[in-house]
């Protein structure tokens, strides 16, 4: 698509549309009647139109192929003959190549081949229109379209979906409410009916959720034609590669990666690949690799973007940090790796020296960290020095309805998403820890930090022996968070909180749970910040 | 305040030219979908300014063209259009249209003969 154009494509599709729907009508009745000028007209300036709005829209091949279509009708109008079966087939066939485009387009995906098609144009249009009979059929012609097609899909508003979703999660409370209810009251029958309705939402969930999947594919399409503009720009060789589009993720949150994403790309590109001088002199191949992946993680998509460039630099980053005051220079000899590579997603980071038209200055990287946790995701970047980087984005693959642990601390109860949990433990007080003001402990042989709720919530400690540690588990990461106890696992429905709620670190949002009262989500990523 | 006529048949053309326009503060805007209510319009109206599209129903823009600089020799129109034949743009401009703006066009070049033949 061409550049700032999407704000324009709903009314693009709507428009592309109708007049497509004129264009068949007015072909139909054309088949009928092969030499009203009126009809002609009308379809001529529908392609007209079409063509029009496509090339703006950088639609090229839907363009070319209407724009050659128009001139044939132009030419059939001049002419006055009447038109003859062949060439109301290929009217057909251009038809139906518009449609498949604009549907194809509509999705994000790349428009289907047209040379075959524009050749047959060319070459009826080349010959004396007048002569050309039925019997004399110099253009193989395609089996004729059929005109009425079973639908297979129709077009849902996404506002529709989203209001499913807030219904299915009213659903599963209620349901949950109906069985805590019965839960004191005991009635038998009633228990039959109340399995079948867990079921059932269940069952509407699992389908309301599909209904909202969308491949990523739909995202990453329009980032070869940019990584290849960008490279230009900045004189660099760049092969870009991408791998797993047909991994889907929820319409919410694919409409949220495409700016991470463009970032991190733009980053590769701009501080990642260097230039092919430089490749060259550093022993690597003048073409730098970009690769794109995305793929299934249990309960998350994973979407990597990794590069085969200059690294970051781990002393300049110290380096850079150290000015800024991030850090001191006593703690610069210290840190270990993998806090120190948090810090280039910190605002106003950069460690490129040079300003330039791509990536700006060092804005970047903070913005997609700030993006991702939005999205209750994670990311993580892993680089080294000369050799490349791998920018590790995890993502829910949806918003709404999550599984999650329920657990409590004190009087309150607290819901943590399953995303994140690999596992519950017991650990006995003693077994805990001390370095460097964290508390730790060691669990199958990996020093595991350990975060206490009760800590964060400003409750008094118990005095138990043993503790109840969830450990999660995000990009490679875990850690330990110390509840009183757990409740169990549920389909919790997320209503997002107000704003003085969202200031508060480490809570996602809010749920009501089957009693009717309300209980936090946690963001495990805000705790542990 | 420029009171300006957009006649195109496209609604998603008509919705670029009106963004591009108001951002520069045109916000006095007028729609036409045909020729026929081009020339209606512009009878109603008088705007300052024509912004037309020549394949439209009913009446073609280079039809409308005829029409409105009978009706007032002095009118200011720009001829928007993906039909950008040499032959096309001469007529136009022989029939009286003040510039031409081939689609698919860039905003700057809308603006810069906006401003052009706005004087």
């Amino acid at each position: 698509m061409a550049d700032d154009m999407s704000e324009y494509k709903e009314l693009y599709l709507k428009e592309a549309e109708e007049l497509l729907q004129s264009l068949n009508s007015s072909l139909l009745e054309f088949e009928k009647n092969p030499t009203r000028e009126d009809l002609i007209k009308e379809m001529a300036r529908c392609a007209h139109t079409l063509k029009s709005n496509s090339s703006s829209m950088g639609f090229e091949k839907l363009a070319e192929l209407s724009h050659s279509m128009e001139d044939g009708l132009l030419m059939l109008q001049e002419s006055g003959i009447e038109a003859s079966d062949e060439i109301i087939d290929l009217l057909f066939e251009c038809f139906d190549y518009l449609e498949v485009s604009v549907d194809k387009v509509s999705t994000g995906e790349e428009e289907p081949d047209n040379t075959d098609l524009l050749k047959k144009l060319e070459v009826l249009k080349s010959t004396d229109i007048k002569k050309r009979s039925k019997e004399e059929s110099g253009v193989k012609l395609a089996e004729r379209p059929q005109t009425i097609r079973r639908l297979r899909s129709i077009k849902v508003d996404i506002k529709i979906l989203d209001k499913l979703v807030d219904l299915v999660g009213e659903l599963l409370t209620a349901t949950m409410r109906f069985q805590n209810l019965n839960s004191t009251y005991k009635i038998k029958e009633f228990d039959k009916i109340i399995n079948q309705l867990n079921m059932l939402t269940e069952d509407i969930q699992y389908e309301v959720t599909e209904a909202r999947m969308i491949p990523v594919g739909q995202v990453f399409n329009r980032f070869p034609r940019m990584v290849r503009d960008l490279a230009k720009r900045e004189n660099k060789k760049v092969d870009f590669t991408i791998e797993g589009s047909d991994i889907q993720l929820d319409r919410t949150v694919l409409d949220q990666i495409g700016e991470p994403l463009i970032h991190l790309l733009r980053n590769s590109i701009d501080h990642g690949i260097e230039s092919p001088e430089e490749r060259i002199k550093a022993g690597k191949p003048e073409t730098g690799k970009i690769h794109l992946r995305a793929s299934r993680e249990k309960n998350a998509v994973i979407i990597e973007v990794i590069d085969d460039g200059a690294g970051f630099d781990e002393d300049k980053i110290k380096e850079i940090a150290i000015k800024k005051g991030v850090i001191t220079e006593e703690e610069a000899k210290t840190i270990p790796k993998k806090q120190l590579l948090d810090i280039p997603f910190l605002p106003t980071f950069s460690t490129s020296d040079k300003v330039t038209k791509v990536s700006g200055r060092g804005v970047g990287l903070d913005v997609v960290k700030t993006k991702i946790d939005e999205l209750n995701g994670s990311l993580k970047m892993e680089t080294e020095k000369s050799k490349g980087t791998r920018f590790i984005l995890g993502l829910p693959h949806t918003l709404a309805i999550i599984k999650c642990l329920l657990t409590y601390v004190g009087e309150e109860r607290y819901a943590l998403p399953i995303i994140d949990i690999s596992r519950i433990v017991n650990i006995e007080e003693s077994r805990m820890q001390h370095i460097e003001g964290n508390e730790v402990f060691i669990l199958d042989g990996e020093d595991i930090p350990l975060i206490r709720l009760r800590d964060v919530f400003n409750l008094p400690r118990k005095k138990d022996r043993k503790l109840t540690v969830i450990i999660t588990e995000r990009t490679q990461e875990k850690n330990g968070i110390a509840v009183d106890g757990i409740i169990g696992e549920q389909e919790l429905m997320i209503k997002s909180v107000t704003k003085t709620l969202k200031k508060i670190k480490g809570i996602a949002g809010a749920t009501i749970l089957g009693d009717g009262q309300p209980a936090m989500v946690l963001d495990i990523n805000g705790l542990l910040a | 305040m420029t009171k300006i006529l957009l006649a195109d048949d496209s609604a998603f053309m008509r919705k670029i030219l009106t963004n591009i326009l108001t951002k520069k503060g045109y916000t006095d805007l007028i729609e036409a979908v045909d020729g026929e209510e081009t020339v209606a319009a512009y009878t109603r109206e008088k705007p300052d300014l024509v912004l037309l599209d020549i394949v439209m129903k009913k009446k073609y823009g280079t039809e409308a063209l005829k029409d409105i600089m009978q009706m007032d020799p002095n009118a200011k129109i720009i001829m928007v259009s993906a039909v950008g034949q040499e032959k096309v743009i001469e007529e136009a401009i022989q029939l009286g249209a003040k510039g031409f703006v081939v689609k698919p066009f860039k905003e700057e070049e809308v603006l810069s003969k906006v401003k052009e033949v706005l004087g």
